[in-house]
């Protein structure tokens, strides 16, 4: 009997071990793969949503969003960040939803409180949500603030933290978060453990997002004439080089596509057209002013794996857009219709 | 394809089953008992002859007791009303034109508002009217600017039978709504006159099902109150020699917490304070009518902080002359000053405009009308609208009569204020908006002792070229005239009521099939050549059964409305709905000194949920009772 129970227990640590060492083969979910674009919507209809193209097949499956959850997404999607399984979609209608990133099924969501919401970290198991607040008498946005949620998986806003107007995109450097706030254009500095704002950084032009590049991070803004991209000191958070590139009339929404090899595609608002300007972050030239134009560009977005540019196109926002798929020689590969206002698209 | 193509074979068909229906079934005398009312200036239809005018009696209009001219519309009509919400923000579409494509008028006075070239309808409620008469089809030479689909005149008149008459009325429905209304009138020697004051609360709590939060939870509408007030005053004084003096003013106010589209946080406000005032001096001739009129409308708009202030002051005279029984003809000339202070710019400006509008009737079954009109505004004329209608009674009985009616029309918008200079993107070099529009109709009547029914049914195609659209430029919106779109269509009415003995039975239906086709489109957009306007359903249908028996009555009405695209690209859509009412109301009298109804009606009886707009939730099922005494 002993032996029995002896090999008994061998047998179930040989199943043990096994089960702990052997890779599993988790399938990856259906929109871990491909191409996500996010579709802003149209101000006062409120149908933003998120299409999903896949690469092999080139088919461009719409909403899907509503698919999954059976429900219209019922907001204007002014970012999408991803944090392990989750993706979040904020919503500067005042909202965000969390879902997760295999399938798109809703996991919750930040409601109340939230006004003109527009981009989000997470950090130490509690959400940070930038938002402008409410517009006042002259348009301003005196009221802006940095929501706090206990949780990864939404809930209530446990905090606000009073913030430079118009916080915009936001990032963790560090064990801080910096926001780029755009009306006093500068760089909040917070502590995500004690909940409070640290020190301000000063930047030229308008600043939108922080993006890494060369193990440092870096912050895009731009104003009437020139594109800036700022490279932040990891300690201190003030600006260690500043690329100034001349190009004017970048688009206002701050998008831009980033390539694995320091190339920055920037939209230009130009009088008949708009152009697609190709730069150098390791030289800080304009490496192409003419890359590729059309109307009504809108977002942008790179795939490394197959060195596309893909364009948003918000076909003057009369209906929905379309998204242009350019090569690295800057010929137009196809067209596809997506949603209304391709803003930005997601690599997963 | 052409109008006459579509409508051939459709024509026939119809013609055939209504005849057939018509005779083979005991057909009742309509009974559109309206209130013997004193029109003292010849109407403007007279002259719209091939085009059809309906008149909503206000009286029949239990199913939207004490609601607004955009709930009566939606509820009595064919017509589309886009309606942001109960009490919301509603425009009217007409043969598949925009909400800025139609022309309101009250009292004769052109009300839409000269800097979004629109109205709101629902800021007229119900109790500032007593006539509503809708013209369907372009009359630009009739109407001037924006009578592009069609136009819609509310009137108010004070009735014949002057005797001193105070009514109140009071409505009570579900959501926290109430309405209330007073009114007085009386004569003094050759003066009339009648006070109203109304004031309109709606709560609006309603329960929607909130399709933007996780598990769709069912919520209360909590950001959609409505205040309203105002005051209607009409004067009419006889002069003697058949010359008359009369006026009318109209102070409204109404403040709005603006429903937000779901899955934002909208706390908007919008308060409305609007001035309507005008004065008609008529002389009456055997063959001549002079008309005199001047008239003032102010709109100040405030939303949040945002102040528009408009005003148009406008001075007309019209000369009505029948030379002989076979002629008819209307001369006239309109000045408005317009003076807008927006919240980014002020602008005055002044139009001018002349026209002229004969019937020729060369026998009793077969008339003519010609319509011509120029307009200026800013010294720049506006193309030349004409218009020409015709009609021809080919059979008539003593109880049926047939008729065929056409008409080929031009319409015209000139471009509001805020398209050429609203900052930033105006754009003072913007073409008026043209249209041409053709119409083929056929009605019949059937009248004898006990029944009275008839039909109609219309067949038209328009094309309205320059059609301004708002694009984003490099760094702002600035509008363009780029598009142009087809629409045709078809329309029919029907009516039929029955007396026998105590019972009076009757039954109306109207259904619009409209079809859009954008024919032109900005760069960028050719998705959307083809395709049918957003928010312009292909089919609306509206039915109503009523039944009187002595001191009871009672409806039931029902209306479809078919899909709607939401994009111009027709890839969205949003579902069709039906929805169905009932109401039953008892006359009383108590003494001699006081009658009056009382009336309890359900609106959307089968708890339908549905959005006329995407993502606008509207009330559920809800009750109204309502009180109406004469003193």
């Amino acid at each position: 009997m002993k032996k029995v129970k002896l090999v008994c227990h061998i047998l179930f640590i040989a199943v043990l071990v096994s089960c702990g060492t052997d890779p599993v083969e988790m399938p990856r979910g259906a929109y871990e793969e491909g191409v996500l674009v996010i579709n802003e919507g149209a101000f006062n209809a409120n149908d933003g949503e998120i299409y999903h193209y896949v690469t092999e097949s080139g088919e461009m499956e719409s909403s899907i969003f509503e698919k999954a959850n059976a429900r219209p997404f019922a907001g204007l999607i002014q970012n999408m960040r991803s944090f392990g399984a989750y993706h979040y979609l904020i919503a500067n209608t005042g909202k965000v939803e969390i879902v997760r990133a295999a399938d798109f099924v809703s996991m919750g969501a930040v409601n109340g409180d939230l006004v003109n919401s527009r981009s989000l970290v997470a950090t130490e198991g509690k959400l940070f949500i930038s938002d402008w607040g409410a517009y006042d008498d002259s348009w301003n946005n005196p009221d802006s603030f940095i929501a706090v949620v206990d949780g990864l998986d939404g809930g209530s806003i446990t905090n606000k933290i009073a913030i430079s107007s118009r916080p915009e995109g936001m990032a963790l450097l560090g064990n801080r978060i910096l926001v780029a706030c755009q009306q006093e254009k500068l760089i909040s500095v917070l502590n995500p453990e004690n909940e409070s704002l640290e020190k301000t950084v000063p930047v030229s032009g308008t600043p939108f997002y922080f993006f890494d590049y060369a193990n440092h991070t870096f912050l895009y803004a731009n104003d009437a004439e020139n594109v800036y991209v700022h490279r932040l000191d990891p300690v201190s958070f003030e600006v260690e080089e500043t690329h100034t590139f001349g190009v004017a009339n970048s688009i206002y929404n701050g998008n831009f596509a980033l390539t694995d090899s320091g190339e920055l595609f920037v939209i230009s608002n130009q009088a008949e057209e708009d152009v697609v300007v190709k730069l150098s972050l390791s030289t800080g030239t304009v490496l192409e002013e003419h890359f590729y134009s059309g109307n009504n560009f809108y977002g942008l977005g790179y795939d490394e794996a197959t060195h596309t540019l893909f364009i948003g196109e918000h076909a003057g926002w009369q209906g929905n857009g379309s998204v242009l798929r350019v090569n690295s020689a800057g010929e137009l590969i196809d067209q596809m219709p997506v949603g209304r206002g391709p803003s930005g698209f997601y690599f997963p | 394809m052409t109008a006459e193509k579509i409508g051939v074979p459709v024509l026939a068909i119809l013609l055939l089953l209504l005849s057939r229906w018509g005779f083979s079934q005991e057909l009742l005398r309509d009974t559109v008992e309206l209130d013997p009312v004193e029109v003292a200036a010849v109407p403007m239809s007279t002259y719209a002859y091939g085009q059809r005018v309906r008149r909503l009696d206000l009286s029949e209009t239990e199913g939207t007791a004490g609601g607004s001219l955009g709930d009566l519309l939606q509820d009595r009509t064919g017509l589309f009303i886009r309606s942001y919400g109960p009490g919301m923000t509603a425009s009217l579409s007409m043969r598949g034109t925009s909400a800025g494509h139609n022309a309101l008028f009250w009292n004769g006075l052109p009300v839409n508002s000269p800097s979004l070239g629109q109205s709101d309808y629902s800021i007229f409620p119900i109790a500032g009217m007593d006539q509503v008469d809708i013209h369907y089809g372009s009359a630009g030479a009739l109407y001037g600017t924006d009578a592009i689909g069609g136009a819609v005149h509310l009137s108010t008149s004070l009735p014949v039978n002057q005797k001193t008459n105070t009514s109140l009325s009071t409505q009570l429905g579900s959501f926290g709504n109430w309405r209330q209304e007073i009114s007085h009138q009386q004569r003094i020697q050759s003066i009339s006159f009648r006070t109203s004051l109304y004031r309109n609360v709606l709560a609006n709590r309603f329960p929607y099902t909130d399709w933007a939060s996780p598990d769709t939870p069912v919520r209360y509408q909590d950001h959609a109150r409505v205040n309203q007030r105002g005051w209607v005053q009409d004067i009419r004084a006889n002069l003697g020699n058949a010359q008359v003096l009369q006026a009318s003013f109209w102070l409204g106010e109404i403040q709005r917490e603006i429903q937000p589209v779901l899955g934002s946080s909208g706390r908007d406000t919008q308060k409305d304070v609007n001035l309507r005032a005008v004065l008609d001096y008529i002389k009456k001739g055997p063959k001549i009518t002079w008309n005199i009129k001047t008239g003032l409308v102010r709109d100040r708009m405030e939303f949040n902080a945002a102040v528009n202030l408009t005003l148009q002051a406008l001075l007309a005279a019209e000369l009505d002359w029948e030379p002989s029984e076979h002629w008819q003809s209307r001369s006239g000339v309109r000045y408005t000053r317009i003076q807008g202070d927006l919240s980014t710019y002020s602008h005055s400006e002044q139009r001018m405009e002349l026209y002229q509008a004969t019937n020729y009737k060369p026998l009793d079954n077969l008339g003519f009308s010609l319509q011509l009109r120029q307009l200026l505004y800013e010294g720049q004329p506006v193309p030349f609208t004409p218009g020409l209608g015709v009609f021809w009674t080919f059979f008539k009985n003593p109880v049926q009569q047939w008729e065929l009616t056409g008409n080929a029309s031009k319409g015209f918008k000139v471009p509001t204020l805020n398209d050429r200079y609203w900052v930033p993107g105006g754009n003072p070099d913007l073409a008026s908006e043209q249209s041409w529009s053709k119409e083929l109709g056929v009605d019949q009547l059937f009248t004898n002792k006990h029944l009275q029914f008839s039909n109609r049914l219309s067949l038209f195609h328009m094309s309205v070229d320059n059609w301004i659209i708002w694009l984003p430029e490099e760094s702002y919106w600035t509008p363009k005239n780029v598009r142009k779109v087809v629409s045709k269509g078809l329309e029919y009415f029907m009516e039929w009521e029955l007396k026998q003995g105590a019972w009076d039975l009757g039954w109306e239906a109207e259904y619009a099939w409209t079809h859009t086709s954008n024919r032109s489109v900005a760069a960028g957009n050719e998705v959307d050549l083809g395709k049918q306007l957003p928010y312009v359903p292909r089919h609306k249908l509206q039915l109503r059964w009523n039944v009187k028996k002595d001191r009871f009555s009672g409806f039931v009405s029902g209306q479809y409305t078919g899909e709607r695209f939401v994009t111009s690209d027709n890839r969205t859509v949003l579902p069709a709905y039906s929805l169905w009412g009932a109401g039953i109301s008892h006359d009383f009298a108590w003494k001699e000194w006081v009658s009056g109804t009382l009336g309890l009606q359900v609106n959307n009886v089968w708890n339908t949920e549905y959005q006329i707009l995407r993502l606008r939730p509207m009330p559920g099922r809800n009750v109204q009772f309502n009180i109406h005494l004469d003193l």
